[in-house]
């Protein structure tokens, strides 16, 4: 098996585990008091959208696929986010 | 003979080349072709069509959401604090973990580790189950309280969103265990590749979809 696949995935995945519980207390309103709705809520579809591009890039194996298909999955993720923000926040 | 076999290790991408059994030689040989091949497309391409298809279908649903939202931010603020933020965690977190557990299994399946392979999809499938068992206890508590798809936009939405994306993790669930029968008739990759590499994408679609969903409709529009 190849192992520093195996590490990394196992890497991303305690990233992602830790990125939730980051977005889980942004979204908490005890937080809220501290932050602010704009930047807590921009807060969090950033971290949501940057699970989704790990989840693309090292679970469903992106990272090694031909460009457009890379860069199609990025772009699909960058334009969410943003209109995303925009909807919620602007 | 040898030929042969170089000829074959030459063919095969490059993270066939990490398998146990493959000599330093054929290894570094099936290495170089891989730089001048642009990348290799898990499954196919027509999967992922509709993978980026489904993709975009659940973001505009919930673009859309959103966009409801700015109308009556005050409805949907206090209608988002009826969910049971706790079950989304856990469901969010069950569903990581299957992913996890699916590319795990992949890695495993590629290098003939068939046994670990079933092992982990059994995981993943267990996962789904608890999700789909969560999801169960959270629409009921919602129906019970009085909210509905009748209730307002919101939960109009809510029900929408999560009940095709829970549609999705049941069609995910029957296709686990495809690939779990494959596996246990130990057949071999060459003839499961596309399979298992397009049910573990699919699984993986499953798992970002609701990693947005939470995110959206349990988290800012609790905010």
């Amino acid at each position: 098996m190849n192992d520093a696949t195996t590490r990394r995935v196992t890497v991303v995945f305690a990233g992602l585990v830790v990125a939730t519980c980051i977005t889980w207390w942004l979204g908490s309103e005890s937080s809220l008091t501290g932050v602010g709705f704009g930047p807590a809520a921009t807060l969090t579809i950033l971290v949501a959208f940057t699970k989704v591009l790990f989840i693309g890039r090292d679970f469903m194996e992106l990272r090694a696929a031909p460009f457009v298909l890379r860069a199609v999955f990025s772009v699909w993720v960058g334009v969410v986010t943003v209109a995303a923000i925009a909807l919620v926040v602007v | 003979m040898t030929h042969a076999r170089d000829r074959m290790d030459l063919d095969l991408p490059d993270f066939l080349s990490d398998g146990e059994g493959i000599d330093d030689l054929s290894r570094t040989q099936s290495r170089r072709p891989a730089k001048v091949v642009d990348g290799h497309i898990p499954s196919e391409l027509g999967l992922w069509i509709f993978i980026l298809w489904d993709m975009t279908l659940f973001a505009l649903i919930m673009l859309v959401f959103l966009w409801e939202r700015r109308s009556d931010r005050a409805t949907f603020t206090e209608s988002a604090h009826q969910l049971i933020q706790p079950i989304g965690v856990v469901n969010t977190l069950a569903l990581l973990l299957s992913s996890y557990l699916v590319a795990r299994a992949l890695l495993a399946h590629r290098v003939g580790r068939h046994l670990q392979a079933r092992r982990l999809v059994l995981g993943a499938i267990g996962c789904a189950a608890v999700f789909a068992g969560l999801k169960a206890i959270e629409y009921s508590s919602e129906i019970s309280g009085g909210h509905t798809p009748a209730s307002g936009m919101f939960f109009r939405f809510y029900f929408i969103l999560t009940g095709l994306h829970l549609l999705h993790v049941i069609i995910g669930t029957v296709l686990l265990t495809a690939w779990q029968v494959t596996l246990q008739r130990r057949r071999p990759w060459a003839g499961t590749q596309k399979l298992a590499e397009g049910i573990a994408s699919y699984w993986h679609m499953v798992d970002l979809l609701w990693v947005a969903i939470f995110a959206l409709v349990y988290l800012v529009s609790a905010e």
